[in-house]
Formats: C-alpha cells, sequence, structure tokens
C-alpha cells in the first residue's frame, strides 16, 4: 500500500439585476453627494455603523487630493467594492484594473451615486495623488470610483484587517504579489463578501446587486 | 510530538485481524501515553482542562482574541430531532412542477400521493452553545442547530418544501436568502440546491427527493448525507450560523433496525444506538457571541469544538455498540480523531457509503463535508469508564494542519460508560464481515473519456484550472451515463482542497500514482487532496440532465470562487 502524505489516509440575468436596481433606488434614499467629499470638518472620531469594529478609520487622500477618513467618510452606510492596487504594478494590476472599468461600465450611473468603488494604493510611497490621477486618465476611469494613498502604516493595517494578507510574511511583504481579491459589501447590513478581482464583471455586478438593499424591506 | 509534515496521520489499521506497519508504528506511541510517568519522549502533558491546540491565527482580530474558558462536558450530546411527515402542503405543489422536475412526469398537478411530504421553515431561533456563554441568535433549519434529522427509505420519494424565513433586513454576518443542498444526494437540479438558485426571505421552494438508485443499482445505495445552505459566495457564512443538518437514508441492507428478520440486513446498532455526530469548529468574541471573519479567505478556525452544536458534550453510553455517523461540518478544519485509551474504531462507512468490508482504526480523519462511519463497542469496558474523543490533528490557520500530532489531542466529546444493556437496550446488532459491495466499473469506456483540473490558488483568490466560478456558463458538458476518469490535482503546496462533486459519487482509481488504500476503497464525494497530490478518480452521472457544480469544500475557497458549473447533456 502507497503511502500517502500527512493526512494518509483521510481518508437572475443582468437586466433583471439592473431592474432591481431601479426598484432598490425608489426604496432607499439615493446618496446626493458625489465622492470625492470636500475636505472633512473636524468630526468626533467615534464612528457607530454597523461595521465600525471591522474597519480601521484611518486617514486616506483621494486622486483628487481630498483627506478622508476610510470608515467615517467611505464606507460607512454605503454599498462598496474595494481593492488594492499600485500604479507602478505591471503584472497583475493592469489586468483587474481593466476588468473592474467593466464593472464600473455595467453599473454605470449607479457608481458614485448608489454604489462607491475604491481602489487603495499598495505604494502609498510613491503613488501621490497626482500619480493615481494620471492613472485615472489612462485607464478612463469615470467619476465615483475613487483611488486612495495615504501612509504605508495606514494602509498596511488596512491592507492587513481587510484580508489581503499571505500567510507567508515574504509574499506578504512582496506587492507584487498582492492579492487580486475585491470586497463587496453593504455596510448598512454589515454584510461582506469577496470575490476574485478577474471574476465575471457582469458576475460581479449581480453579486452586488443582491446585497446593496434592494432586495431589503423598507424599514 | 513533533513529526515530519509529511509523515504524519498514517493510517493505521488491522484488517481481518492482520496488523500493517502504520499500527506498529502507532500502538507504541499510544502505549506510551503521557499517563505513564516513566516516558520521558513525551512532553509533559498540559495542565488538566488546557486545550494543547494553537490559537488559529485568524482569531487576532476578534474581540478578546480567543474564545471565552468554558468547562467541557457540562452538557449532554444534544441528537437532532427527526424531521416528520406533514399530510399535506399549502398552497399545493406548484402547477409547474412537471416544468421543474425530470422524472415521475404524468402526475399531474398534484403529485402529492406518490411522495413523503415534508416542510423545513429556515429561521432565527436563540440556541445555547454552552451553559456559560450567553444565549444567542442563530439560523436553523426548523430554527434549530444542528437541524432536524431527515430519515428516508429507498423508494420513498420525498418533497420537501423549504421556507425561508430569515429576516430580511438582517445585519450581520450571514445573508438571509437561501438555497438548500442535499449532500451527496442523487436528484435533479432544480432540487440539488444550485448556488445562484436562491429562495428568498418570504419565498418557498420544493425540492423533489426520488430515493432512487443511481443506474438503478442497490449497490449505489446511500447512507449519511447532510443538507446544508450553498448560497453563492456565502455559503461560510449561512453554515456557519447554522443551516446545516443530517440525512440518513436507509434500504433493505441497511435498514435501520438491528433485530430486522430479513436476512438481507446488516442489523448494524439502530435507532437509539445510530447516532450522528456534526463537528464545527467556532470562535467567540470576550461577550461570548459567536464571531467570524468574513476578509479571511484561506479558511477560518474556530478554538471551540462542538458536536452537534454544543461545545464539548459528553455522551452517556450502555455496554454495547454504536453507530457513530462522524460528519465534518466545519468551515475550514480537518481532524484527526483518536479516543484516548488508544481502542480501536470499527469503520464501516466513508462519505456516507458502507465499504465492502469493515476495517479497524485507530484514528477517524474527517475533512471538510466527509463523513465516516463508525462502529464503537463499550461492553468491554466497566460502567464508569470515560473515553474522550480527541482531535489530534494541530492546524493554526485555514489552508491545512501544521504537520504536528499532539497527544494528548484536544479534547471533544468524552464517552461516559454509565448501565449495563439490559431490556429495551439489549445488543441485538452485529457487524457483518461483508458490508456493502461496489458497482462494476466500465474502466475501457472511461479511458477514453478523460479530463484534468488543478486547484490553485491565484491572487488570493483559488481557481480550478485557472479559472473563477462562473455560475452563468458551463465549463464542460458531460454525456449522461457516459463513464470517465477525472484527474484532480492540486496546484500547490501550502493547503488541502477537499473537492466535492455534485450527483454521483466517484472511485478512486489512483492517488499519486500509487493504488488507493484501505480508506480511499470506497465511494466517494468529497476528494481530499493533499498539498500536490493527484488523484485519478471513475465516474459518470445518471438519471438525470441539467447544470451542476465541483468545488473546494474548504468553504471559504468556495466562497471565492473555487467552484465550476458543469452541464450533464443527452
Amino acid at each position: 500500500m502507497k503511502r500517502r502524505a500527512f493526512l494518509a489516509g483521510m481518508g437572475a440575468s443582468l437586466i433583471q439585476t439592473a431592474i432591481a436596481a431601479g426598484v432598490g433606488l425608489a426604496e432607499e434614499k439615493p446618496t446626493t453627494a458625489p465622492m470625492p467629499k470636500p475636505a472633512p470638518a473636524p468630526r468626533p472620531t467615534m464612528a457607530n455603523g454597523p461595521s465600525a469594529s471591522r474597519f480601521p478609520d484611518v486617514t486616506l487622500t483621494t486622486h483628487e487630493g481630498t483627506d478622508v477618513r476610510f470608515y467615517q467618510d467611505l464606507v460607512q452606510g454605503k454599498v462598496v467594492l474595494i481593492n488594492f492596487m499600485y500604479a507602478a504594478c505591471t503584472n497583475s494590476c493592469p489586468t483587474f484594473t481593466a476588468n473592474l472599468v467593466r464593472v464600473q461600465q455595467l453599473f454605470g450611473d449607479r457608481i458614485g451615486r448608489d454604489v462607491f468603488m475604491y481602489s487603495i494604493s499598495l505604494d502609498p510611497e510613491h503613488d501621490s495623488p497626482q500619480v493615481l490621477r494620471d492613472y485615472v486618465k489612462n485607464y478612463s476611469v469615470q467619476p465615483g470610483w475613487t483611488f486612495l494613498t495615504g501612509s504605508l502604516a495606514d494602509v498596511t493595517i488596512l491592507r492587513k484587517r481587510l484580508g489581503l494578507r499571505d500567510l507567508d510574511p515574504v509574499i506578504d511583504a512582496d506587492k507584487a504579489q498582492h492579492i487580486g481579491v475585491v470586497l463587496y459589501g453593504n455596510e448598512r447590513l454589515n454584510r461582506w463578501a469577496a470575490c476574485p478581482a478577474l471574476a465575471e464583471p457582469r458576475e460581479i455586478v449581480k453579486y452586488v446587486g443582491w446585497i446593496d438593499g434592494s432586495r431589503q424591506v423598507p424599514a | 510530538m513533533k513529526s515530519s509534515r509529511r509523515d504524519f496521520m498514517k493510517w493505521s489499521l488491522v484488517t481481518g485481524g492482520v496488523a500493517v506497519a502504520g499500527l506498529s508504528m502507532l500502538k507504541p506511541a499510544f502505549a506510551q501515553s503521557p499517563v505513564d510517568p516513566v516516558c520521558p519522549a513525551l512532553p509533559p502533558p498540559p495542565p488538566p482542562g488546557t486545550d494543547p491546540m494553537p490559537i488559529a491565527e485568524g482569531l487576532q482580530g476578534m474581540p478578546g482574541g480567543r474564545s471565552p474558558a468554558t468547562t467541557p462536558w457540562l452538557e449532554p450530546l444534544p441528537i437532532p430531532s427527526v424531521l416528520q411527515q406533514v399530510a399535506s402542503l399549502n398552497p399545493p405543489v406548484s402547477p409547474n412542477w412537471q416544468e421543474n422536475h425530470q422524472i415521475n412526469k404524468g402526475w399531474g398537478s398534484d403529485p402529492g400521493p406518490q411522495n413523503e411530504l415534508y416542510e423545513m421553515h429556515i429561521k432565527p431561533g436563540m440556541h445555547s452553545f454552552h451553559p456559560e456563554l450567553p444565549t444567542q441568535d442563530v439560523w436553523g433549519f426548523e430554527g434549530i442547530v444542528p437541524g432536524p434529522t431527515m430519515v428516508s427509505l429507498y423508494g420513498h420519494p420525498q418533497i420537501v418544501r423549504f421556507h425561508n424565513e430569515l429576516p430580511i433586513n438582517h445585519v450581520g454576518i450571514g445573508v438571509p436568502e437561501t438555497t438548500t443542498h442535499n449532500h451527496n444526494g442523487h436528484q435533479e437540479p432544480y432540487s440539488d440546491g444550485h448556488p445562484t438558485e436562491i429562495v428568498r426571505s418570504g419565498e418557498h421552494r420544493d425540492h423533489h427527493y426520488p430515493q432512487i438508485f443511481a443506474g438503478n443499482d442497490p449497490r449505489e445505495a446511500l447512507g449519511t448525507l447532510w443538507y446544508h445552505d450553498h448560497r453563492v459566495d456565502f455559503t461560510a457564512q449561512n453554515v456557519y450560523r447554522g443551516l446545516a443538518g443530517f440525512h440518513l437514508c436507509f434500504d433493505d441492507v441497511d435498514s435501520g433496525n438491528e433485530q430486522d428478520p430479513n436476512p438481507q440486513a446488516l442489523r448494524l446498532p439502530s435507532g437509539a444506538f445510530d447516532i450522528p455526530l456534526m463537528f464545527t469548529d467556532m470562535a467567540f468574541d470576550s461577550s461570548g457571541m459567536a464571531w467570524f471573519d468574513p476578509f479571511n479567505f484561506d479558511g477560518f478556525l474556530g478554538d471551540k469544538w462542538l458536536v452537534n452544536g454544543k461545545i464539548q458534550p459528553h455522551f452517556n453510553v450502555a455496554r454495547r455498540k454504536y453507530r457513530f455517523r462522524m460528519l465534518n461540518g466545519g468551515i475550514s478544519r480537518i481532524y484527526g480523531f483518536e479516543l484516548n485509551n488508544a481502542a480501536f474504531m470499527t469503520l464501516i462507512a466513508t462519505d456516507g457509503n458502507l465499504l465492502p468490508a469493515p476495517v479497524q482504526v485507530l484514528e477517524v480523519a474527517l475533512g471538510m463535508a466527509q463523513r465516516r462511519d463508525v462502529i464503537i463497542d463499550f461492553s468491554q469496558y466497566p460502567i464508569g469508564t470515560e473515553i474522550i474523543l480527541e482531535n489530534v490533528l494541530e492546524q493554526k490557520d485555514g489552508r491545512m494542519p501544521t504537520g504536528n500530532v499532539l497527544r494528548p489531542g484536544s479534547p471533544v466529546l468524552k464517552f461516559i460508560v454509565d448501565r449495563d444493556a439490559v431490556g429495551a437496550e439489549q445488543d441485538f446488532s452485529q457487524v457483518p464481515l461483508s458490508l456493502r459491495q461496489m458497482p462494476v466499473m466500465d474502466l475501457a469506456t472511461a479511458q477514453q473519456h478523460q479530463r484534468s483540473f488543478v486547484f490553485n490558488r491565484q491572487n488570493g483568490a483559488w481557481t480550478i484550472n485557472g479559472n473563477f466560478y462562473d455560475g452563468e456558463i458551463p465549463t464542460f458538458t458531460v454525456k449522461q451515463g457516459q463513464p470517465e476518469i477525472w484527474t484532480l490535482k492540486n496546484g500547490g503546496g501550502g493547503w488541502v482542497h477537499p473537492v466535492h462533486i455534485h450527483l454521483e459519487e466517484s472511485r478512486i482509481l489512483l492517488r499519486n500514482g500509487g493504488l488507493p488504500g484501505p480508506e480511499d476503497q470506497g465511494r466517494h464525494d468529497v476528494i481530499l487532496l493533499e498539498p500536490g497530490e493527484e488523484v485519478k478518480i471513475y465516474i459518470r452521472f445518471r438519471t438525470f440532465l441539467g447544470k451542476y457544480v465541483m468545488h473546494c469544500h474548504n468553504l471559504l475557497h468556495e466562497d471565492h470562487a473555487m467552484m465550476l458549473r458543469f452541464d450533464v447533456v443527452p
């Protein structure tokens, strides 16, 4: 008998989604203020939405140069998609970003209104708001999808808290091998999931449609 | 005790009373168990009540960092109640019945008389995991964890109406949308619990379980099944919240009656001595509430051991034989179970299917979603004997065990021999040397139809042949009834994938080029792929047409796209 290894013996279509989204809009009060917001005024640091304990409320800077609090300004009360990237990445980011551009196109004008997209730089020391602005321009990213930078320490805290980590510290420290996962969720429901950044755009849009609150009964 | 990674959990067994090599390696280790103070080779036992298992790395973000201490063995093992038939369904089964269902057409709009009818309400309930933790909100079939046990008899088809009564505005872990998979059931796609066939809160759906043998071959009989939620992207969260239960199937051979006069009947321990054991691992925050990390794509481990929804329960047994149906209902943990008195267990079924012959084992290894039925004979022990079922496989993260074997292991369930088996408890059961024979394989045809699948990690998510799950499009089609050989390969070195295929079971032909060991001889619906392993299986899909899935049953790998759709075509 061959000895085995260590465990030896162990032994709704897109159109429907869009309609559902329309219904959702009618039920929910659309957020009127587009992102990014103006510089945040000083405010209490206590964030108390349903998902407050899951997200560090670090300060980041948008590609338009505005300082924002990650949880309070970007996530709280919203339906969001979050991923990580860096502008100089020649390996995986270009395909991820290109795929997410298709996602943005499918969402259409919902992005920035009731669904928000965020891409956070893994290389904040090089990715200044200007670098990210150029990146946005290169990929024809439309308004409502915000690219973010910040201090390396804050970005690392955020990345690890959001599961973008590798158990191998060498791989974890190597941003070229970074994780291509898009977190998506609805903060109002504290409902969070994730899918590969390279998943079919129509599938990403469908799955977000299923948690965006349009299936809720108005409170 | 440290052993090399590739070399632990040797399957030690005796067949027909003859010990093989693995036994001679393991038995001395047991003989020198930590109760022997003169043995220098073993580390000192941990203080009583201390669990030697390291705290899972994934719990660092949990308030408290580890679950609160709980006193073991306080409560008896709960045995889930059996789901009872209902006289009628209201409203009646949909007039679209014939459109959705593939067999027994011609029943008209009322298929009720031909079928046993059941209802299952998927709803919240209040549950106590342990008396020292707060009673809390869970989700359960019929509001209980585990759900009620379904009991089926071959030849008696069933319709089960699943009502989704979860709160539509639910906030937190889980999504109030369900699709219930009858795991390893031989059923049509409509009733299979397909990941994207979602039942929303306030809706219901009727599943048809025909209780027929694949290929009309009684050797294809299924025994220990389970049902659980399969909602795409949220399966781990919904199962963690409690959406799982047992489904036991009986036939003339495995009849569930140890006094059955039918000479065909095996008369295995039955009734109150046929015990389902659902093992799960969970974590509880500093306030004692169940905790889960939705941002962990490798896998989730808890630091509390639960059996049938209770942390470390005890089970009082009579001096006689019992059948235990062990199920790993957890998210990402792989178990190696041993009895702390180094006694053998008699393995009779893998993935719920009776083996050709029973096998004596010292350990039962159990990957996610796998089932192993064992017989334990307590007649040999005096009243007052206490035996602990331990997990000896150290695991620190959701990817796989470390390779260390812990002895003593983590105490999971305590058996207390507290009475003689007299009167109604008298033991009429037997464990025949021959159980159920295997169906014949058509390897000549299968060799002409081969496919291969590589399971891998890619940019932090999980792929099959480099692809992520896409529920809209079948990755391939397979001709109904055509025998095939599939090669399943774990493309990576740092993780384990228990691969589950819907509709039909498979047979292991080769594992890493070698013939399958005794533990691989049965029929399987979950094939555990260790790092780098390659397994060739024989499989064919009969009876039904349409869409099914294959996926990794580490539920966080499944939820992060290690799944594919395949369609069975004429």
